[in-house]
């Protein structure tokens, strides 16, 4: 594989839409971070709407995209781009080694136009150690003509996931989201 | 034994009482939103008269001026504040330490109305994140198993305030328990942070309670907590008893704090 030019957080905070490739390599990851267990849920009703992980039933409906986990397409309910709270958590294993600095940047997009960025430093991980992250915040607030446009294109709604060591881009994680009618998210098995 | 779930008919705390805001918000701001709020909700105290409670007065040596109020202080915790305000002053940061076993997973979940059935110990950290209009308010709970504790210090940066859990019913371990405390107030990079102790287990038959926690731990002895600001609250993780008022005097006195130096 061609060596890639190293990327920064800032080259990422600065993007204005889904990239069109990996920025690191599957293997560039030497700290053995494994993610254990994925969950969204609205904070109201504490209702899980996705969830997936080792040891867990898996809620909600999603496909790897390509065969390896690096690309992943969401099937939500529509009513989830109208939740007011929204919480994510996240439980991530650390290898033998100590991990520092460990930073995730998120950047959602519909087609081209920037919707949300989350950044957040996890700072230092303990060797071996098992780690939870939930984040509860405000969904932004969506007017009804892009919420409409969402639910027409479905997986133009796309996100990069990106995870540094020591600025040091070690994880590139993309994701793309089809909204669907209630009824036909239930079929799906994404709300029971 | 039925126990109302504090958090099921909560939503987020109000985040503006946390930052920066103007006097008469944090006046008249009733807190609309927990799981960090108590229902029976007062106004936010805050304003000139609270500032050199705030602060111990007892200890005033330096003299600095901030904005429009003249403070005083006893100096390093502040400028550290000060600086950590400048470099980010959206995000407030509280860890939660203590032996391990002492409840500190438990009480953070049992505050976010959640269930508390099945809890392992904790072999890394936990993180709440509460998010509101890009400010940020994290809740970081960290293992307390032995091996742990010597990584203790990664977590210090940054923090504003600092919850330890006490095991209100292990009375062998409470001699560990001072001995851990004494050693973090020590730390320099938590000079500034304001510092609950949760008496917890106070459900539990024979627990110590607060008072008797309070002597135990020797917390009106020595100079360890002399320049800081310090409350102790019996609490039950299991009932929720207890916590409300605990976390709303650490939010506030940490919010009377930044809005101070605004």
């Amino acid at each position: 594989m061609a060596k890639m030019i190293s990327v920064g957080p800032n080259d990422v905070l600065s993007l204005t839409k889904p990239t069109t490739k990996f920025l690191c390599p599957a293997s560039s990851s030497t700290h053995n971070i494994e993610f254990l267990r994925f969950a969204i849920r609205d904070d109201a009703s504490k209702r899980v709407f996705f969830e997936v992980g080792h040891g867990v039933p898996m809620v909600g409906s999603m496909e790897v995209d390509g065969g390896n986990f690096r690309s992943i397409k969401y099937t939500f309910s529509e009513n989830v781009l109208r939740l007011p709270i929204v919480s994510t958590s996240l439980t991530f294993k650390v290898g033998e080694k100590a991990v520092t600095n460990f930073r995730m940047i998120e950047r959602h997009y519909f087609r081209n136009q920037l919707i949300k960025s989350y950044d957040f430093s996890f700072g230092f991980c303990i060797p071996g150690s098992i780690n939870s992250w939930e984040a509860i915040y405000d969904v932004p607030t969506l007017n009804d003509d892009i919420i409409q446009k969402m639910i027409a294109n479905p997986f133009q709604t796309m996100s990069d996931s990106f995870y540094f060591v020591d600025d040091e881009l070690i994880m590139h994680n993309k994701a793309c989201y089809q909204y669907v009618r209630e009824d036909q998210a239930v079929r799906l098995g994404g709300l029971s | 034994m039925p126990h109302r779930s504090l958090g099921s008919t909560r939503k987020l705390i109000d985040l503006r009482m946390v930052f920066p805001a103007p006097v008469d918000m944090f006046r008249s701001v009733r807190r609309r939103f927990a799981p960090f709020v108590s229902p029976l909700v007062t106004p936010v105290r805050g304003g000139e008269e609270d500032v050199e409670g705030a602060l111990g007065c007892d200890v005033l040596k330096a003299n600095q001026k901030i904005g429009n109020i003249s403070i005083t202080t006893s100096g390093m915790g502040l400028l550290s504040i000060l600086k950590k305000v400048k470099e980010k002053e959206k995000e407030v940061r509280i860890l939660i330490l203590g032996l391990d076993n002492a409840g500190k997973t438990t009480i953070l979940r049992k505050f976010c109305g959640e269930s508390i059935d099945t809890i392992e110990p904790t072999l890394g950290f936990n993180i709440k994140t509460l998010e509101h209009k890009n400010y940020q308010l994290n809740v970081w709970d960290v293992g307390g198993q032995k091996t742990i504790r010597a990584y203790w210090r990664n977590y210090f940066e940054r923090t504003d305030g600092v919850i330890w859990v006490v095991d209100s019913a292990d009375q062998v371990r409470l001699e560990t328990c001072r001995g851990e405390l004494c050693a973090l107030l020590d730390q320099e990079k938590l000079a500034g942070a304001s510092l609950l102790i949760f008496a917890n287990k106070q459900d539990v038959r024979g627990a110590l309670d607060a008072d008797e926690i309070e002597e135990a731990l020797g917390l009106r002895e020595g100079t360890s907590f002399l320049n800081r600001h310090w409350s102790i609250r019996g609490c039950s993780a299991v009932t929720g008893e207890g916590l409300m008022e605990g976390m709303d005097w650490i939010i506030e006195d940490i919010a009377k704090r930044i809005f101070m130096l605004s």
